[in-house]
């Protein structure tokens, strides 16, 4: 280091010359294979600097390393939906060839996600039943074409054949050189089986099916340079960006024609498109609601298996699932208002309780509520616990002429014996407490059945996951609804993010609190050093709280104290999600008390009392705001930011501010800018 | 042994390589003295023959020893010897110094709804037959394969299309996922229930029938269209990129080794493979085309699922 002493220290030149030789070096390493690893590891996002990112300092301009990005699992069902319909069972023997990863956090990055010899074993498999169910039951009119003419076919009708498979699974049409090698592919197959057009035909579309572009998808910047030696991407290259950044399918005739027009150039062109798919709710997007799934992690609660008996239910699974169904509408919901969407996800003191779902008409619930009192009345004297399956004839019309409902239902839903011993129990329950029944337990109509996830007779356990139970919640017709302010709020609180951050037996304080410290606060936790054995003690007359005094220590705390003063405050709920004053074990009471501390903003830290006050206070917060679009901003452009990518934030956090926290003004933003739109460094060849 | 359930790690504990070897002892043994470099023969091949529902504890355990019961946390482990096997097991008596019957495991982490098919082996959660959920972790059977290299490391045959369900389901064809076999997390191996795709796939580079033959040949010729496509896509990338494609073009050049080896088979193939005839659509015809495979030295493993009522459940 050099000494203190003025006259020895480096002058103004030389301080320049040495920053600027590092400079240099760690723009090698950026591009070294070190350097792109870490670029691709979600884990590592939290290391760029947060306060430099939106310092507004930065003036280099945005852009992303050109790339290959390996097929999204979710596009390829897509697209194999498309081929085999509702042939359930073709359908479901054509398995995932691209696997991803199932960390908590974000997996889809373009960065370390290959196509190996699983993936072509897989995609040879599902080709094979692809090209068979092509020819044999679901067969277009140009192969008919073909295979019905006598003799091999014209060059034209050749690469009709090519056209139509090139669309079908490399989602696009072929350029002429691609045209004229696969026609003359497809010909010459013919050629070389003897003259067997079907063999031929069959080859040459398998082969389309495992061309290089169905499996990755080219984001090369192939369109013009600009002045700081960055390549905007080609139009075709947009089409599939933007299509794909909000829905797993290709792009549409719309999309299409705006880039072969030349209309995808400039980012206000990019913008129109984006809010147009954006507005059309009959245009599926799966892509949002998976990006807060990733983002909070609680669709992982399924996973955590739990022994049921500790629930009193025989089937856990489904009672997890319901919750994360639940969590999902209450994200579902705020992204529909769209207005200050984070703070509202962190902090509504409202919620979805047996639900049937966000379409449903206030109008319409009440009178399924009806129709529901007839069928209990209808039924309360008479003898339904000794129904058979298949209700007699004048039975069935007797319940139709209940009420409307029930005369609509299609023959597979129709009222049985069953389904009457099902509801019967629960509506008894019900009514004799002068309580509204939840809707969500009874499949009245048709195609309810695939959305309605809690139709059978004990899944009404998940109730107690919030602390309700059966024989008192009145279920209201509006929602979502006030639960309980003084304690539950946000996702945060909900049973779902509960349970996918707790342990098989135990609630986990380090996990919940070093995501919040992850994700809300863009900080970093060090990896558990390889010398420690982190195992928490067991001890019957202790909270978890008091056993996990060992983390005090000076070596864990260094750590720990990112995490723990953070987690404490969830200990007010159980490994299930159930608020509590109690600690089971032990019989103490929880002590529910956290601290904020070295967040980065002196105005956010200080002392919690439980987790409600922790969640309000980080609703607040700009930083927390900031940390979720550096998160979104990962998901969306598949890598980890860079410091270049400064601007783009700045102006994401901007349009999202300036719109009163909407998502969908962020996203635009997000998807309009540089980073988004311009290639940069990594000369070919 | 026991009918209460145990948990694997409990069971692992007691049967280490040092200390319990006994139950497993013969495979144990040998597997040690592969290690050691001493042995002689060791089987290069595998079987795995898996019967599905429609099994209970009581008939796979002898007499004798129903109703006896582990005491504390370690296994019951008792010799066969002097033990007359069961009436479904009766053909494997002049096995049984080579025979281990394990019973027991935990199945409550693979429960998914009414049944968990297959979790079990994979140790997941296996919703239903066509939608198996996801492995956990590689199948001791995969584990199996990759030790001893053969152009089929694993091959997977489903008897009659079907693991469990009604004789009024339509049966299915072509590949299946029952979710018995994987070859890492979330990587499961397929099952073939068509007799006559099985056969196509394994002797039709040397054999079978002029379709089949034909079809195998274009096959061929596609791998190397499609690599020339992947190399001109290549020289096309920036070269940090090129990794990708490298990578899925490794993907075909190893097909095509396969298939180069299988070549240098074709004799032993042609007299090990059964004649293809309808009776390839029998019954029996997986039967014939598993031993046939055995034959031929395919492979080193194969595993055979059976349906609960079929007759010739024999093994």
């Amino acid at each position: 280091m050099p000494p203190e002493d003025a006259k020895h220290q480096p002058d103004e030149a030389q301080r320049a010359s040495i920053i600027s030789w590092l400079g240099k070096e760690l723009e090698k390493a950026r591009s070294s294979p070190r350097g792109r690893h870490l670029l691709g590891q979600f884990s590592f996002g939290n290391q760029v600097d947060h306060d430099a990112l939106f310092s507004g300092k930065i003036k280099k301009l945005p852009f992303s390393p050109p790339r290959l990005w390996r097929m999204n699992p979710n596009i390829y069902d897509r697209t194999k939906k498309r081929i085999f319909k509702d042939h359930w069972m073709e359908l479901r023997k054509a398995r995932q060839p691209f696997s991803l990863e199932q960390r908590p956090g974000i997996n889809d990055y373009s960065e370390g996600l290959f196509a190996d010899s699983a993936t072509l074993e897989t995609l040879l498999l599902n080709a094979r039943g692809i090209v068979e169910h092509q020819l044999n039951r679901d067969i277009p009119l140009i192969f008919r074409t073909i295979l019905e003419s006598d003799g091999p076919p014209t060059p034209e009708q050749a690469e009709a054949a090519v056209r139509f498979q090139f669309k079908t699974l490399v989602l696009r049409p072929p350029s002429a050189k691609e045209l004229a090698r696969y026609r003359d592919y497809f010909l010459q197959s013919i050629k070389e089986s003897g003259g067997d057009v079907r063999a031929g035909l069959e080859v040459c579309l398998k082969a389309i099916a495992l061309n290089p572009e169905a499996v990755y998808r080219m984001e090369l910047g192939l369109g013009l340079q600009d002045d700081h030696g960055r390549t905007i991407l080609s139009d075709n290259e947009l089409a599939f960006a933007i299509a794909f950044s909000l829905t797993d399918d290709p792009p549409n005739q719309t999309l299409w024609s705006a880039a072969r027009s030349g209309n995808l150039g400039n980012p206000e062109q990019i913008q129109t498109q984006l809010e147009r798919i954006l507005k059309n709710p009959k245009i599926a997007k799966p892509k949002l609601l998976r990006f807060f799934r990733e983002f909070f992690g609680y669709h992982r609660a399924p996973r955590v298996f739990k022994d049921a008996k500790r629930f009193k239910n025989y089937d856990w699974g489904i009672v997890a699932n319901q919750l994360v169904h639940e969590a999902d509408l209450l994200v579902l919901h705020t992204l529909k208002q769209d207005r200050d969407v984070l703070r509202q996800l962190i902090t509504t003191e409202k919620y979805f309780v047996g639900h049937i779902g966000l379409e449903a008409d206030p109008k319409n619930l009440e009178q399924r509520l009806i129709a529901l009192r007839r069928l209990y009345d209808y039924w309360k004297e008479k003898p339904w616990k000794k129904l058979e399956y298949e209700l007699e004839a004048k039975v069935r019309t007797e319940i139709e002429r209940l009420h409307p409902y029930f005369e609509v239902q299609p023959m597979k839903h129709r009222m049985s014996g069953g389904l009457i011993k099902d509801y019967m129990p629960y509506l008894t329950i019900c009514y004799e407490n002068g309580l509204r029944p939840m809707l969500a337990q009874f499949i009245l109509m048709e195609g309810e059945r695939e959305r309605n996830l809690t139709s059978a007779h004990d899944q009404r356990f998940f109730l107690s996951a919030y602390n309700l139970s059966v024989d008192q919640f009145d279920c209201p017709i509006e929602q979502p609804f006030e639960l309980n302010k003084e304690q539950r709020v946000g996702l945060l609180t909900h049973p779902s993010w509960l349970i996918a951050h707790s342990k098989n037996t135990d609630t986990n304080p380090i996990t919940r609190g070093k995501w919040i410290r992850e994700r809300l606060l863009a900080g970093h936790v060090p990896d558990v050093p390889i010398t420690v054995d982190a195992v928490v003690p067991e001890d019957p007359h202790k909270t978890l709280r008091e056993r996990f005094r060992a983390t005090r220590q000076q070596e864990c705390w260094r750590c720990h104290k990112k995490m723990n003063p953070l987690g404490m405050t969830f200990e007010a709920y159980d490994d299930f999600g159930r608020f509590r004053t109690i600690d089971k074990a032990s019989g103490k009471p929880i002590d529910s008390r956290g601290l904020l501390d070295s967040t980065g903003v002196a105005s956010l830290d200080g002392k919690v009392e439980n987790a409600v006050e922790l969640m309000k206070r980080l609703g607040q917060s700009d930083r927390v705001r900031q940390s979720f679009i550096r998160h979104a901003f990962r998901y969306w452009m598949g890598r980890n930011e860079m410091l270049s990518d400064s601007a783009t934030l700045i102006a994401a956090d901007e349009a999202y501010v300036k719109s009163g926290g909407s998502f969908q003004a962020m996203l635009v933003s997000l998807l309009s800018s540089d980073s988004f739109i311009f290639r940069k460094g990594r000369a070919k060849q | 042994m026991n009918s209460q359930s145990t948990s694997r790690r409990a069971f692992l504990k007691h049967f280490s390589f040092g200390s319990g070897g006994a139950l497993l002892s013969p495979l144990l043994g040998q597997l040690a003295s592969a290690a050691d470099g001493t042995a002689s023969a060791f089987p290069q091949r595998f079987v795995f023959l898996v019967k599905s529902s429609g099994l209970t504890p009581k008939a796979i355990t002898p007499e004798l020893l129903r109703g006896k019961k582990a005491t504390g946390s370690a296994p019951l482990r008792v010799s066969l010897k002097g033990v007359t096997l069961p009436d479904s097991l009766r053909a494997l008596e002049s096995f049984k110094d080579q025979l281990a019957i394990v019973q027991g495991f935990s199945g409550k982490m693979c429960l998914a709804g009414h049944t968990s098919y297959f979790g079990a082996m994979g140790v997941h959660a296996s919703p239903s037959e066509t939608s198996s959920g996801r492995p956990l972790r590689a199948t001791i059977d995969t584990r199996l394969s990759s030790q001893y290299s053969s152009p089929f490391g694993h091959v997977g045959l489903a008897l009659r299309g079907r693991a469990v369900g009604g004789a009024g389901d339509p049966i299915p064809q072509g590949t299946l996922y029952p979710g018995l076999s994987a070859l890492a997390p979330g990587r499961e191996l397929p099952y073939q229930a068509s007799p006559d795709q099985a056969f196509d796939q394994l002797f039709g580079s040397a054999i079978g029938s002029k379709k089949g033959r034909k079809r195998y040949d274009l096959e061929t010729g596609m791998l190397d269209f499609l690599s020339d496509d992947i190399k001109q896509l290549r020289n096309k990338v920036p070269s940090a990129e090129q990794d990708k494609l490298s990578h899925y073009l490794l993907a075909f050049e190893e097909l095509q080794e396969r298939r180069k080896k299988l070549l240098t088979m074709s004799e032993a193939i042609r007299n090990g493979a059964p004649k293809l005839t309808e009776k390839f659509s029998s019954q029996l015809g997986i039967d014939r085309i598993g031993i046939s495979l055995h034959a031929c030295g395919f492979m080193s493993h194969h595993r055979v699922e059976q349906r609960r009522d079929d007759p010739h459940g024999q093994p």
